[in-house]
């Protein structure tokens, strides 16, 4: 077992995503690998994709999140979000009762954290190995959407875990 | 002691403590020793979390950074000496690190004081 997280950022890393048909994995050993990187209860076979990322420094980390507009981001909304029932009635309760503007602002807010893993992908994500052209904008032609959306929510969960030590290693 | 039998049972230097180790317990997350088995010492704040791997295996993962930051407190290097570009995660590990030792550095100020 190895470190999950990376001491620079001038380094770069191979990473698979489990949406990939030729990467098999039950749901515990995908857990395990989106956060420690641990890949022994992952089966990868000869064509699944490699993509290679980097983590991100305390700038570059900034800069995206700034790059997604985190000065002009619905203050509202993050405090909503962050109020959010995990129960999927709750919520869905807990939303109906919102007013138009709570909502909007929720929404705006939605947006936001979408925007910001848009910008952590384009920054760290270097190479998809085998593939021409640019890799954020080759990511964002995966079809259908759902697995384009599960790709860049597993790079996501990889960047973050290189470049954040996370709450819970702060308190262990 | 560190009987083969032992070492299988601490998880290998690593891996999960397993059933049948000295002090183990078992909740819905697997078998655990409490961190007051582990060292006895270690105070109330901790002494009922649970470690659920060896914390010694799980600590040498930490070797260079914490070498790193006894170098950097020494004012024998910087850390942008040996890291050129260092990621929040190493900078927060840093942190823990220096508060840690304040912490330590203050529980033993305090004992000298409680025994004169």
């Amino acid at each position: 077992m190895a470190l999950s997280f990376a001491l620079s950022a001038d380094i770069q890393i191979s990473v698979w995503i489990t949406c990939d048909k030729s990467v098999s994995c039950d749901e515990e050993a995908r857990s395990t690998y989106l956060s420690t990187g641990d890949l022994s209860g992952v089966s990868i076979g000869d064509d699944a994709t490699e993509f290679i990322i980097k983590p991100l420094s305390a700038h570059e980390r900034e800069q995206t999140e700034i790059n997604a507009g985190a000065h002009t981001r619905s203050e509202l909304g993050m405090f909503l979000s962050n109020q959010k029932p995990t129960d999927l009635e709750e919520r869905a309760r807990w939303h109906d009762a919102l007013t138009l503007a709570e909502r909007s602002a929720l929404a705006q807010y939605d947006q936001y954290l979408s925007r910001c893993y848009d910008e952590l992908v384009r920054s760290a994500l270097v190479e998809i190995v085998g593939a021409e052209g640019s890799p954020f904008e080759i990511i964002q032609n995966i079809r259908p959407e759902n697995h384009r959306q599960l790709a860049i929510i597993e790079l996501v969960c990889h960047i973050q875990r290189l470049s954040l030590l996370g709450d819970k290693k702060k308190e262990i | 002691m560190n009987t083969p039998k032992l070492r299988t049972l601490r998880g290998d230097c690593g891996g999960g403590f397993k059933q049948g180790l000295p002090h183990a317990q078992v909740d819905e997350l697997g078998v655990y020793v409490p961190a007051y088995r582990i060292a006895p010492d270690c105070g109330d704040e901790w002494s009922e979390e649970r470690f659920r791997r060896c914390p010694v295996a799980s600590i040498n993962q930490m070797s260079t950074v914490i070498k790193y930051y006894h170098l950097h407190s020494a004012k024998i290097i910087n850390i942008s000496d040996v890291i050129k570009n260092p990621t929040p995660a190493l900078l927060d590990a840093l942190y823990v690190l220096h508060n840690a030792s304040l912490e330590r550095d203050n529980k033993i100020k305090m004992r000298q004081v409680d025994h004169g």
